[in-house]
């Protein structure tokens, strides 16, 4: 029985180590955009609904960080001499892609849709990334963090299923 | 709440191993190595299970069976699992949680079909494979017990879909990749409490039958005997 | 030791710090790299596209699933005739070869024994250099290509730069191959709809064919039917297990039991008198030859065959209203390949080729003009290079004919007398590494190609789209064909620019006569089938180019309800071309005493030889024998106790040409006396290589007319 009880701490840990390390890292850095976005003109002062440039919210599992094909529709020219804008409009006029961070990311073993929460759910945006229309800069950490807890308080408060191979696979 | 069952039709199965191989594809299992795979620690959730003949040659005929998870009603291995990473969902599937998993294989031992596999080591795959890797199904890690799941991930995107449409879940919105894949159509899929899906119906013809069944564990794949 | 709560808590601590030490370095849950910008960065925009299998002559359709516009999984395509949705492992991996790291990403010359990269202007140069001002038969094309489109380019190219040395290893036509030389007409299919009875010689219907899910279906829905199906075959192949009865026999006997079951049929008299008197050239003749020398007596004794069998079988045969008696491509690969495939139709002709259809009009682009002047499986092939001093140019189109041939060693120095050895293969294999310059070819997922097929019984124009860019400087053969005739031969009028602008000059008729359906949507049923059928159209294109957009969009053409007419051919079968019982050259391997006999028998899971670098079939190839990457050996248990084999040990096979490892596994299903090997492992070029190639160690046995090889006539020994 020790023995079993030992073995079984052991192996606990391996696996809880495992995928604590993993995603730890990715939660706590901060991240350095490429381009200082500025969310709050764009979706504050000019009211763009998140949608118009994240334009797969509705459709996939991804939102999606728009890049040069969607800026391009407005930062074809250039408009204003701001540094920012100037790098934006350089990207689109040389076809090249902006290396953008991405900062959530959820790990491979648990399905997380965003159709799901904002299409079907029809949950707010702020929710999980705060009120974006107030940040002049990209944000570098993650606002609600991706933990389990964080999805799992959540889906209780909201009388959703707590089933565990409905998210992980 | 449906309850998914899987009938295998024998007699219409040609041995092709369109499954198994749809199966690893489909689930990303991983392909071990020569020296592990002479050890018996090949990793198949679907395999041709080795051939066994019935009469005498050269009126001989080979006995095959592509065996998954039995997806069993009374599966025995949750009952051992001391962490719950194994544990039957309310429409039927054996779920096989990665991240909750110990891997302390109790659930192997006690599983009387052995379709579970032990990840024994995490090698590195041929590059051709990993960048062929699904996307939606996760890279299970080292030291952790696998089985198949009925391809749940595909019940996952199928459901939401169908939500997004405002409908119900329709029959055949969800098959597994196997079913998918035969090219003979030898394994129907579906909602065994519904009397008429195609495969309730199968799975209560004179054929069918389940693999040990004796031993109580009501296995929802069920196989159609092959026609002399 | 006792151990408190406490205790567990702290050890449980300590672990997770242990492991999350070790657990950074190791990365336990390491995500490929291949997959860690689709999974971080992209959008995951999932699309569909349809294409064709070109890895065998099955033209299944193919569903490919792309993530953020890269391939990463492969589907059947469920409308898609030959295969409806269905697929079997080959295509199910089909995209691991666009990512494989051993494919060949520019051209390049072999400069002192080492390939080095050059441009492809050079290699082009180099090329139309090497072909300008040859005389005749300097230079000669063997090509492995199941497109008919492909086929008739090669032999259009090669017929513009003098040369009849032209081998395209083309499933279909090889199959049909017999009935150009002793008939005036060939079959388009076999009419499971019609057919109540079907002996089948050796053909691996479900797994090796023209059309593998096509017969696994048919087959299915013949049983279906309660009507029989009866195989002769040396190996119990999941075909064989699939028929009503399995009869063993050697290949090289399947004349005589062809012949015997024809002595049955004439002697019952129950046979189509009409049709051998009007179209059976030499009828008396063949029947004298029969009754003297086929009794299943004397056919028992002499192949083994119980003569019960064979008077049942041939009865059953006679007495069922459209039977039919089927071979195809792997009839060949016997010394007298060729005889049996004769004696097969004679069989057929007793009851007028009732199981066979033809269709009526000929829909599908005709490539044929060409074949009658060189018919398939006549005329020239790879064994010829031996001992040919006026060549000096050879081309190989995916062709590995060095690896499937027994006479390997042969052929490598034959080849390397050849001053040019050109190969567009777009992976280097055994055949490809004699080549002097290599121009790859693009993976199947990146090609332009036309397949055409009537082994549904429908016409049907299966397309291959690229499916993406190309991703390394590889070019299109098609392509490059098209320019080399425009370039050598300035006089000939020539229209094309690109292999599109060929395919298009014949997919041109098929939008002009209007028929049919793109494989758009299901086969019409009920008010829609009769209206299809009065002719009405129910066509989403309205030019040439809508057209010719959407079949390759959709995955191809096909006409569901085409006119079909009975097959009624002229035989000119003389009895000269079936040679006596007991001689010809026919090799008795079996008869050396204490010898046993080499049976190379073909998995599903590979195709002549090319299949198995794909990973997944690697692994899978034993599988069901429990046999990971090793090869082995089937056995019957009675004829192993007398050589003292156990089960699953490992034994020596050794044949006159050298010996090799295999596991030997009891199999009571194997004809006694016979080793069963699988063919497809033992590739000495490829990163993958284990086991042995089995074919090097058979006796270098040809069939005479086709140069195929013979897989089962070699003696050999074990212990």
């Amino acid at each position: 029985m020790k023995k079993i009880l030992i073995l079984l701490a052991i192996a606990l840990g391996a696996a809880a180590g495992a995928y604590v390390v993993s995603s730890a890292v990715n939660r706590e850095e901060k991240v350095v955009q490429p381009i200082s976005f500025n969310h709050a003109l764009h979706a504050g002062k000019y009211k763009i609904p998140c949608m118009a440039c994240h334009q797969r919210v509705m459709m996939g599992d991804r939102a999606s960080i728009p890049n040069i094909e969607v800026c391009g529709a407005c930062h074809s020219t250039p408009m204003k001499k701001t540094p920012g804008e100037l790098q934006v409009y350089q990207y689109v006029s040389q076809h090249k892609q902006i290396p953008w961070y991405s900062i959530y990311h959820v790990p491979d073993y648990v399905k997380f849709s965003h159709r799901r929460h904002v299409g079907i759910g029809k949950l707010d945006c702020k929710l999980c990334h705060g009120d974006m229309t107030q940040l002049t800069a990209p944000p570098q950490t993650q606002f609600l963090q991706i933990k389990m807890q964080n999805c799992w308080n959540c889906h209780v408060k909201h009388h959703v299923t707590t089933d565990c191979s409905h998210c992980h696979r | 709440m449906p309850k998914y069952g899987m009938v295998i039709d024998l007699n219409k199965c040609t041995s092709c191993q369109a499954c198994v191989t749809a199966c690893k594809v489909e689930n990303n299992v991983q392909i071990v190595s020569e020296d592990d795979a002479q050890h018996g620690r090949a990793m198949f959730w679907m395999k041709m299970l080795t051939m066994e003949f019935d009469g005498d040659y050269p009126n001989i005929k080979p006995k095959t069976l592509p065996r998954n998870c039995m997806q069993c009603d009374e599966p025995s291995c949750i009952k051992v699992c001391p962490v719950r990473a194994t544990y039957i969902r309310e429409d039927g599937i054996v779920a096989q949680i990665y991240p909750q998993c110990i891997g302390c294989r109790y659930c192997m031992a006690n599983c009387p079909y052995t379709v579970k596999v032990f990840n024994w080591d995490r090698q590195a795959q041929p590059k051709e494979v990993e960048k062929t890797y699904n996307p939606d199904v996760s890279v299970r890690p080292k030291g952790i017990v696998e089985k198949c799941t009925f391809c749940v991930h595909r019940l996952q995107d199928a459901s939401e879909k169908a939500k997004a449409e405002h409908r119900e879940l329709e029959p055949g919105d969800y098959v597994p990749a196997c079913v998918e894949a035969c090219p003979v159509d030898a394994i129907t899929f579906g909602d065994l409490d519904d009397k008429k899906s195609d495969v309730s119906v199968a799975s209560r013809d004179y054929r069918a039958f389940g693999l040990l069944e004796e031993l109580g564990t009501v296995p929802k794949v069920r196989y159609l005997n092959a026609i002399e | 030791m006792e151990i408190n709560r406490r205790d567990f808590v702290k050890l449980l601590g300590g672990s997770i710090v242990g492991f999350a030490v070790g657990g950074v370095g190791e990365a336990l849950i390491k995500i490929p790299n291949a997959v860690i910008p689709l999974l971080y960065k992209g959008p995951r925009i999932e699309t569909w596209k349809m294409t064709t299998c070109a890895k065998c002559p099955g033209k299944c359709g193919l569903r490919i699933r792309l993530i953020d516009g890269l391939p990463v999984q492969a589907f059947g395509n469920p409308l898609a005739p030959p295969n409806n949705g269905g697929v079997c492992p080959i295509g199910l991996t089909s995209v691991e070869s666009l990512y494989h790291p051993d494919r060949l990403t520019s051209p390049m010359k072999k400069v002192n024994g080492k390939f080095q990269e050059i441009s492809y202007i050079e290699a082009y140069r180099m090329l139309s250099n090497a072909l300008l001002g040859k005389t005749k038969g300097a230079s000669a094309f063997a090509a492995q290509t199941e497109s008919a489109f492909m086929g008739g380019l090669i032999r259009e190219f090669m017929s513009g730069i003098n040369s009849d040395k032209v081998w395209v290893d083309d499933f279909a036509s090889m199959s049909v191959s017999p009935y150009s030389s002793v008939s005036n007409d060939k079959p388009d299919f076999i009419d499971f709809s019609k057919c109540d009875f079907i002996i089948n010689f050796g053909a691996q219907l479900t797994e090796v064919s023209e059309s593998p899910s096509y017969f696994s279906r048919a087959i299915n829905d013949f049983r279906a039917k309660r009507h029989e199906f009866v195989t002769f075959s040396p190996k119990l192949s999941p075909s064989a297990f699939k028929s009503s009865r399995w009869i063993p026999v050697l290949p090289e006997y399947y004349e005589d039991v062809a012949l015997s079951l024809v002595y049955v049929i004439l002697n019952d008299g129950n046979y189509d008198k009409n049709f051998v008197k009007s179209e059976f050239a030499d009828f008396d003749g063949f029947s004298k030859l029969v009754q003297e020398q086929y009794s299943p007596a004397e056919v028992e004794a002499r192949t083994g065959v119980p003569s019960k069998y064979i008077i049942e079988t041939a009865r059953k045969f006679s007495t069922a209203s459209s039977p039919a008696a089927y071979f195809d491509e792997s009839i060949l690969h016997s010394s007298n390949g060729t005889r049996n495939a004769y004696a097969i139709l004679a069989l057929n002709a007793m009851k007028a080729f009732a199981g066979y259809g033809k269709l009526k009009n000929q829909e599908l682009p005709d490539f044929s003009s060409s074949k009658e002047e060189k018919p398939t499986g006549k005329g020239w092939n790879p064994n010829m290079i031996i001992g040919d001093k006026d060549l000096k140019v050879l081309m190989i189109y995916r062709s590995n004919f060095v690896f499937n041939s027994p006479n390997a060693e042969a052929l490598k120095k034959a080849i390397a007398d050849i001053p040019m050895v050109v190969s567009f293969s777009p992976f280097i294999d055994e055949t490809s590494e004699l080549a002097s310059l290599i121009i790859p070819d693009h993976d199947d997922l990146e090609r332009l190609e036309a397949f055409s097929s009537t082994v549904t019984g429908a016409p049907v124009i299966s397309m291959q789209q690229p499916v993406l860019k190309p991703f390394y400087s590889t070019v299109h053969t098609g392509d490059l064909l098209v320019r080399l005739v425009g370039d050598l031969e300035p006089s000939k009028k020539w229209d094309y620019k690109k292999y599109s602008d060929y395919l298009q000059s014949y997919l041109k008729p098929v939008y002009k006569r209007g028929k049919g359906m793109l494989m758009d949507q299901k086969k019409p049923t009920g008010l829609e089938k009769s209206l299809h059928q009065a002719g009405w159209q129910m066509t989403s294109y309205s030019s040439f180019d809508d057209f010719w957009d959407q079949i390759q969009r959709y995955g191809g053409w096909w006409n569901p309800f085409p006119e079909t007419e009975a097959f009624r051919p002229k035989l000119s079968l003389t009895t000269a071309q079936l040679a006596p019982a007991g001689k010809g050259s026919r090799t008795a391997a079996g008869g050396q005493k204490g010898s046993l006999r080499l049976n190379v028998f073909m998995k599903n899971l590979d195709y002549k030889g090319n299949m198995l670098r794909n990973s997944y079939l690697n692994e899978q190839f034993g599988v069901e024998r429990d046999v990971y990457y090793a090869i082995w050996i089937e056995i019957n248990p009675d004829t192993a106790k007398k050589f003292a084999i156990e089960d699953r040990s490992s034994v020596k096979v050794g044949t006159a040409k050298g010996s090799f490892e295999a596991t030997a596994i009891y199999n009571p299903a194997v004809m006694p006396g016979n080793i069963d090997v699988p063919f497809g492992l033992g590739h000495t070029v490829t990163a993958k290589t284990y086991g042995s190639n089995p074919l090097q160690y058979c006796d270098e046995v040809f069939n005479e007319e086709t140069g195929s090889a013979s897989f089962s006539e070699t003696a050999a020994k074990v212990g």
